[in-house]
């Protein structure tokens, strides 16, 4: 027997945290179609800012896939002052669903767009 | 573990919320203090993502059998139905849930930012040491109709040790071998210790291990350890005993590895090397687990015997 409120209430949260967890995890287990990392990469041009080193233009990094990408690797290629210049970053971890921001470096304002590619990642 | 369930099953004879109170805050507390060092642990945060959802329900559901079989062998509040041990571990492992969720967000290792599957799977992952941390703090925090004797006797009964079979031992050490071993076996570690002995370092790891242990638990005079007596069953033998409990060990050293995906893909060589560098962690926590249920009371009873 329960025998006062505050062992009725972690009775409760436990029940509801376990079975929430674990049927949570069975459910994404089920729908889990094991589709490859599908890297994707917003830039976000209006968050764009110049510094002593150069230019920066940040990006948002989503996984759209339902496995996880294991060092990532982005190039972004930019025309700047009319030469073409390439921006390199590396993502240690991209968990399927998650968010990752990073940010890539010019040496000054990029005319036209910027296209960004998957050079490579590793599956776990 | 009587040590540390005996303030708890003393307590357990008054039912007010305060007594309630005091049995979460000692949950949390033991909760910690065991799970912790994982929590700054970079593969644990990495594996919520990298391992699939079946193996992370497959690793709580295993966790759950430890915590209801330390609860049934351990003999704290032995009274209860089958039903009482039953909604006592599920309690602790939902106050393990929510004591790892609030260590990760007050960690930032979870946030809005992070996904759901994520963070449930970072949540799912680090409640397991701290599970076994609230079940040792002896905190199940239920049906306390159990009587203060009944809770006193607790660490010096005879007739509880003498209910810790050779069995149950074992099951003990299995416990506390992966509670042990689940420390090390995420990380990079036990494979590159592996992949790097030599052959006969890692052969040395068997006699290291057997000899060290049966040292622990017979001859240290350690609290819990017992005479170098022979019993009735043939693993109630101290040479049969410790070459079980290593049997188990390397048994639980193999799960965690190919939990954490150390053997996919991975030669029979590297993961016996892994197997036998993560068995020797492993087996000090058998070794622990089995000081810990012997408690004195294994030396009475073998005396009485």
């Amino acid at each position: 027997m329960r025998q006062n409120w505050l062992e009725w209430m972690v009775l409760g949260v436990s029940v509801v945290a376990v079975v929430g967890l674990v049927g949570f995890l069975i459910f994404d287990g089920i729908t889990d179609e094991g589709r490859p990392p599908e890297p994707r990469t917003e830039l976000l041009a209006q968050a764009a800012y110049e510094f002593a080193g150069g230019w920066i233009i940040p990006a948002t990094v989503t996984n759209d896939g339902d496995e996880a990408a294991e060092a990532l690797a982005l190039r972004a290629t930019a025309s700047i002052d009319g030469a073409e210049e390439e921006s390199e970053i590396s993502i240690d971890y991209l968990p399927p669903g998650s968010d990752v921001d990073v940010s890539f470096g010019f040496s000054g304002p990029p005319e036209g767009e910027v296209t960004v590619q998957v050079v490579g990642f590793r599956l776990p | 573990m009587s040590e540390a369930s005996k303030p708890g099953g003393s307590a357990a004879a008054d039912s007010s919320v305060s007594t309630t109170a005091r049995d979460l805050v000692r949950a949390a507390g033991g909760g910690l203090l065991i799970g912790l060092p994982l929590f700054y642990t970079l593969e644990m945060w990495a594996h919520s993502f990298l391992l699939p959802s079946w193996k992370i329900v497959l690793l709580i559901g295993v966790a759950f059998i430890v915590v209801v079989g330390y609860s049934a062998v351990s003999g704290f509040r032995r009274d209860r139905t089958w039903a009482e041990l039953l909604i006592d571990s599920v309690e602790t492992m939902g106050i393990a849930a929510v004591v790892a969720t609030l260590a990760l967000l007050l960690l930032g290792r979870i946030g809005l930012e992070t996904g759901l599957r994520d963070a449930i799977g970072k949540i799912a992952l680090e409640m397991i040491p701290v599970a076994f941390g609230v079940s040792l703090a002896g905190a199940q925090l239920a049906s306390s109709d159990d009587d203060p004797d009944d809770a006193e006797d607790q660490g010096s009964d005879v007739a509880d040790g003498a209910g810790v079979g050779a069995f149950g031992r074992l099951f003990i050490a299995a416990g506390a071998a992966l509670l042990f071993a689940l420390n090390v076996a995420p990380t990079e570690e036990p494979v590159l210790l592996g992949i790097e002995a030599e052959w006969w370092l890692l052969i040395l790891t068997i006699p290291a291990s057997l000899l060290i242990t049966l040292g622990l638990v017979f001859y240290a005079d350690f609290r819990g350890g017992r005479e170098f007596k022979v019993g009735d069953s043939p693993l109630d033998h101290p040479f049969t005993e410790t070459l079980a409990a290593y049997a188990v060990s390397l048994l639980v050293a193999l799960l965690l590895m190919w939990a954490f995906g150390r053997t996919d893909g991975a030669s029979v060589s590297t993961i016996v090397g892994q197997t036998l560098m993560l068995a020797l962690v492993a087996s000090f926590g058998a070794a622990a687990g089995r000081l810990l249920v012997g408690g004195g009371q294994g030396k009475q009873q073998q005396e009485a015997s």
